[in-house]
């Protein structure tokens, strides 16, 4: 029993002082900690939107549209005369939730069939392969136009569309990973000891090839604020008047000429937004590689 | 193996990603909610209309019937009849995919023009200031909201200092912002990737034993670096034109650029289901022949690579 909660207890601490490595590479990455703190601002605002935006993002006055930005309305008002700061505080929620939700969902299936296609083989694998071939077969963006044409616009199809969009790369990562561990000795170690299928894929492979997944799943949210903000500025995403960034740049390039400000301001969150999910990922990648890890040991950073 | 048959291989393994790829869009339309005639012909159309429309899908007979039809018409190249525009949907997409082309090949020249260079100098003097200019490229391209530089774009040459024009086809002109805005969607990657390459080959064996040889580091550099990092790159930039066929799309609703992606959007807001069908179907079976051709090509170009075609078999 002693033995045992010591045991835990030393377990618990080796995991934090892994942790507290990681954690110190990616802090070493002054961009990408910076991009960080961005980040969380930024979701931060968007939740918490309904306190920190001065206006209702709705209510409008059409007397008053497209005013340039003032004092009053620092990004100015939009086509029918709404605030376009609170407009874009607003619009986080939505490009940015849906993008965790998208990311969420694409990973979830995708992981999953990657890991039952790699670890079992042989047929399933065949199958799960031949559809993940027609998926990949069109680009993620034409994929995603696809399902929303068949899901119809909002929020809910939006989410399914763009995260049904990323499960074939998920498959094929997750697959890749699972074949590389999939004849290591711990593997075959808790085969022999006749470990149940699930037990080893969810305690013994996914553990093993979560970092690179993690890594991917950091890009894919910045590829997928693209693909999303992308569908609504076609016209294919959220109704309006919610308002999402890219839907918000499809109804004010009308007005390009005369009021730029309305496409300005929201696609540069969206930019900003992309580009700290990329230097985040790259912090991740530098911290969860095993190679840098070794430099880390040897003191060279 | 011999190429003749590894292309008969590829081909053969194409048939059933495209068969999947064709009942996937066969339920796709029939799995809309409500009545798919009624549907495309509006809540206004009499019941004699969607009565038409119905019969035009072949939505009145069985089901497996439907699709033995389907599929034949699609085997011989009668991707059906738009809706819309009332003519054949392959004659169709046979008029816009050659605009859609010439952007995406323009695209995809000018975005090797840039990033190739910057990628090369980035991974042979890391710290200069090209370097730095090679990274921001790199970053900025994989984050831009592509038809939001567009706007940008326009509104800065095409508004304000009046050079290039905003939006349609035609002159030489007409392509530039366009297709640099596309080429942004490549950029980053080709940066990375060029960069990555270099530096691999730099690392090699083969580097080592020709300066160990006293070749002077220009050619080491040009004659032996460059060449083995050029296949690579050729690879993925060819793997590349399916996501520049993605990114046409919107660059095409940005610029009013008639292609086959305005053609997609079109069909989408028109409600004109054969059609869309037909652009999806055309473009799976382009980019299949596409990834094909590549990889055909990586095998002609690397000598290593067609040895272990040889070998695998």
């Amino acid at each position: 029993m002693e033995v045992r909660i010591e045991e835990k207890k030393r377990k618990e601490r080796r995991e934090k002082a892994l942790f507290g490595q990681w954690w110190r590479i990616f802090k070493a990455n002054r961009v990408a900690y910076v991009s960080l703190y961005i980040l969380i601002g930024i979701t931060l605002i968007s939740l918490f939107a309904d306190f920190i935006a001065p206006y209702s993002p709705y209510e409008f006055d059409i007397r008053r549209a497209r005013e340039p930005p003032s004092l009053e309305h620092p990004f100015g008002l939009d086509e029918i005369g709404r605030d376009l700061l609170s407009r874009v505080i607003h619009g986080g929620r939505y490009s940015i939730g849906i993008a965790y939700a998208a990311v969420f969902l694409g990973a979830s299936i995708g992981v999953i069939l990657g890991l039952i296609s790699g670890y079992y083989g042989g047929i399933i694998d065949d199958i799960i392969q031949r559809f993940t071939d027609a998926m990949l077969s069109l680009p993620t963006i034409l994929l995603a136009i696809a399902l929303v044409t068949v899901l119809g616009v909002g929020v809910t199809s939006l989410i399914i569309a763009v995260g049904l969009s990323t499960v074939p790369i998920y498959i094929r990562l997750t697959r890749g990973l699972v074949l590389q561990v999939r004849n290591m000795d711990y593997v075959l170690a808790a085969k022999i000891l006749g470990k149940r299928d699930t037990y080893i894929i969810f305690r013994h492979i996914l553990p093993n090839i979560a970092s690179p997944i993690i890594v991917q799943s950091t890009y894919y949210l910045g590829l997928t604020i693209l693909i999303a903000s992308g569908l609504g500025f076609l016209g294919l995403g959220v109704p309006p008047p919610t308002p999402e960034w890219g839907a918000m740049i499809g109804r004010g390039r009308e007005f390009l000429i005369s009021s730029p400000h309305i496409v300005a301001f929201p696609g540069i969150f969206i930019l900003i937004t992309a580009l700290c999910f990329n230097l985040i990922g790259d912090g991740l990648r530098d911290a969860l590689d095993p190679k840098m890890a070794k430099y880390i040991r040897r003191g060279r950073i | 193996m011999s190429l003749a048959r590894y292309i008969a291989r590829r081909l053969l393994q194409a048939i059933p990603t495209l068969f999947i790829l064709i009942v996937f869009m066969f339920i796709l339309v029939r799995v809309l909610p409500g009545d798919p005639a009624r549907l495309i012909a509006g809540l206004e159309a009499t019941e004699e209309d969607v009565e038409r429309i119905r019969v035009l899908l072949g939505l009145d007979r069985p089901l497996h019937e439907q699709f033995i039809d389907y599929l034949t018409d699609i085997l011989r190249g009668d991707l059906g009849t738009s809706l819309k525009f009332e003519t054949p949907v392959i004659e169709e997409i046979l008029i816009r995919f050659p605009r859609t082309l010439e952007l995406a090949i323009v695209a995809e020249l000018l975005s090797i023009a840039i990033a190739l260079p910057l990628g090369i100098i980035s991974a042979l003097k890391p710290f200069t200031k090209t370097g730095a200019l090679a990274t921001i490229t790199s970053l900025l391209g994989s984050s831009m909201p592509i038809y939001w530089l567009g706007l940008i774009l326009i509104y800065v040459f095409s508004v304000n200092m009046r050079l290039l024009p905003s939006f349609g086809y035609g002159t030489p002109a007409h392509i530039i912002l366009p297709a640099f805005t596309l080429a942004t969607l490549l950029m980053g990657n080709l940066v990375r990737i060029t960069r990555a390459s270099v530096l691999d080959a730099l690392e090699s064996n083969y580097i080592v034993t020709a300066r160990a040889k006293g070749l002077s580091e220009r050619i080491v550099i040009y004659r032996h670096a460059l060449k083995n990092a050029l296949i690579p790159i050729i690879t993925i930039s060819g793997l590349q034109l399916g996501a520049l066929l993605g990114g046409a799309i919107l660059t095409e609703s940005v610029f009013a650029w008639p292609g086959i992606g305005l053609l997609l959007l079109d069909s989408i807001y028109s409600r004109d289901y054969p059609l869309i069908q037909g652009i999806i179907i055309f473009y799976a079976v382009i980019l299949i022949l596409i990834n094909l051709i590549v990889d055909i090509a990586y095998a002609f170009i690397d000598p290593r690579v067609r040895i272990s075609l040889w070998k695998s078999e």
